[in-house]
């Protein structure tokens, strides 16, 4: 993956690939409706099994090379940039919880500093028919 | 709380089709040898019990397969001759074989379907269910599955070789703190541990880097496969129907295409794969996904329909000469944590079952030989270059990489290897 200057972005409008698209939840869906749909379940209180190790880098450096990609390449909404409340800064979210066990953060986090591990046991997507 | 250890003989890690093939395939390898000495056909000395464990990490056997999927069925048939008899969920041949090129807003139809593309003779599968089955089939022969028994690390002697697992620990709450449920993870020991994880391994990953199984190999690529199940109001999909697409959504830099499988009860597997050595930062492989079903000929496909079913999973598509050395002391692996899937075929299913079988015939080779060491085990890499397995993975070897160039040149290659292959 390249970065952003690298790829000839200007500008800080990381949405600007999918500017035409959008959820009709008729044909397409967002990721966590999608997600809803591989009945994905964890306990809520165990630890995260996405182990960034550091996440001073995601609203500084990786927000400003790759523009925060975890949040793209995660085909589940796991990786989350809000605001919080208490600093005032960017931080990240890990809603570990949505995590189908892909595997694709492990292998396409830039900086290589996401490490999944698995969760508790019976965690994770209850495939059907699939 | 004390930690809990358990002996066996054979622990396989991961219950997917590689090592579900490779535990019912050892289980009965053993049975036929026991026999055979017991009632005289054979000298030498029983093996006795074999103690055979699968532990998985989902609730249950297949909750965590996912899969497009069109199977050819040879490895199957190697297993299991009578599959069919024996109540293998496999009830949709391929009828019919279709390759399409999407430019924006036309579907252009290949007139031939590219060979390593043609399914005639294979199967639609719902890999999970199929997984599921073969779950019952290794409980029927007297192996162990474990599920929601994750692999948290492996255990190592004090010179490096592997002696088992250690599953994942019970009741720790969010802030690291034992709750009133809390159980250790159990240490299973074990004279051989097969680990058959799927794409990107964690345990995997760990003993290659420990053990440096890479060394020398081309580093591994993967692709992503999005993919939805929808419920059409009408047959207008025919059941039995593969339709395989290049071009829209994908940038003509990046590996991408679509899939639409026919499956009973008017229910379609639709996906998209994109190949993770993409160069754009903002693309998303769920949102190309998204594109692929906005497409004129797709969106009037599923007009109507209704969208049931969702997952995604990455494959390792990066070949032969990308894949880790599959043995160490006390260790094999066995499916696509080895690398065994043909990503010009899209096909991993046939493969990964008979790197299990490989895998169980090399672990009863090392029971007999009460020889568990790495030379031992290499026994496993000759039998995988003796097999099928790799002709068929050598002919693909350039295929991913191909697509480096851009897309033109990939299909270019492609089409050479379509060819040549």
């Amino acid at each position: 993956m390249k970065k952003l200057s690298e790829y000839g972005y200007r500008g800080s409008n990381i949405n600007q690939r999918y500017d035409g698209l959008r959820f009709d939840n008729k044909t397409t869906f967002n990721k966590v409706t999608d997600v809803f749909h591989a009945s994905v379940g964890h306990d809520e209180d165990q630890p995260a099994h996405l182990h960034v190790l550091d996440t001073n880098i995601c609203a500084t450096r990786c927000a400003e090379e790759y523009g925060n990609p975890c949040q793209r390449f995660c085909p589940a909404a796991v990786y989350e940039m809000v605001d919080d409340a208490a600093t005032g800064k960017r931080r990240l979210q890990i809603n570990f919880s949505n995590c189908v066990h892909c595997k694709t953060c492990d292998i396409m986090d830039p900086y290589q500093i996401i490490n999944w591990v698995p969760p508790e046991g019976g965690g994770g997507p209850d495939y059907k028919n699939m | 709380m004390e930690r809990e250890s358990l002996e066996m003989d054979v622990v396989f890690v991961g219950a997917g089709p590689a090592n579900l093939s490779g535990a019912l395939h050892l289980a009965r390898l053993v049975r036929e040898y026991n026999e055979a000495i017991a009632n005289g056909t054979r000298a030498g000395e029983s093996l006795g019990e074999i103690e055979i464990g699968v532990i998985e990490k989902g609730a249950s056997v297949g909750a965590h397969i996912l899969s497009g999927a069109v199977m050819d069925p040879r490895a199957l048939a190697e297993l299991m001759p009578d599959y069919a008899e024996q109540g293998a969920p496999i009830e949709t041949p391929v009828l019919e074989d279709e390759f399409l090129y999407l430019t924006k807003k036309r579907a252009i139809k290949s007139p031939i379907t590219p060979p390593p593309l043609k399914n005639h003779g294979y199967h639609i599968v719902s890999q999970n269910r199929l997984t599921a089955w073969l779950g019952e089939k290794c409980e029927e022969a007297g192996v162990n599955i474990f599920p929601e028994f994750p692999g948290a690390e492996m255990l190592y002697d004090r010179d490096d070789r592997v002696i088992g697992v250690r599953t994942g620990d019970k009741g720790i709450d969010r802030e690291g703190r034992q709750k009133a449920n809390y159980e250790p993870g159990v240490d299973l020991f074990a004279k051989v541990t097969v680990l058959g994880e799927g794409a990107r391994g964690s345990l995997t990953k760990q003993l290659s880097q420990r053990l440096n199984l890479n060394d020398g190999r081309e580093p591994q690529v993967y692709s992503l496969g999005v993919k939805e199940l929808w419920e059409l109001p009408d047959d207008r999909f025919a059941l039995g129907r593969v339709t395989h697409t290049l071009g829209y959504p994908s940038d003509t830099k990046t590996y991408g295409g679509g899939w639409i499988y026919g499956m009973p009860n008017r229910v379609i597997s639709i996906g998209y794969v994109t190949g993770l050595d993409y160069g754009d930062p903002l693309l998303d492989p769920h949102a190309e996904f998204q594109r692929f079903k906005m497409h004129p000929f797709i969106a009037r496909l599923l007009n109507g329909g209704k969208m049931i079913r969702y997952g995604a999973k990455t494959i390792a598509a990066g070949g032969l000469h990308a894949m880790p050395q599959l043995y160490a002391d006390g260790v094999l692996l066995t499916g696509d944590c080895a690398g065994f899937l043909n990503s010009q075929r899209l096909k991993g299913i046939h493969t990964a079952i008979k790197s299990g079988m490989l895998a169980a015939e090399t672990i009863f080779a090392a029971l007999l030989a009460g020889d568990y060491s790495a030379g031992q085990l290499s026994r496993y890499e000759r039998l995988v270059s003796e097999s099928w397995i790799t002709p068929e993975l050598r002919s693909v070897r350039n295929f991913h990489a191909g697509f480096k160039g851009g897309r033109w040149l990939g299909m270019a290659n492609a089409g050479l290897q379509f060819l040549t292959g």
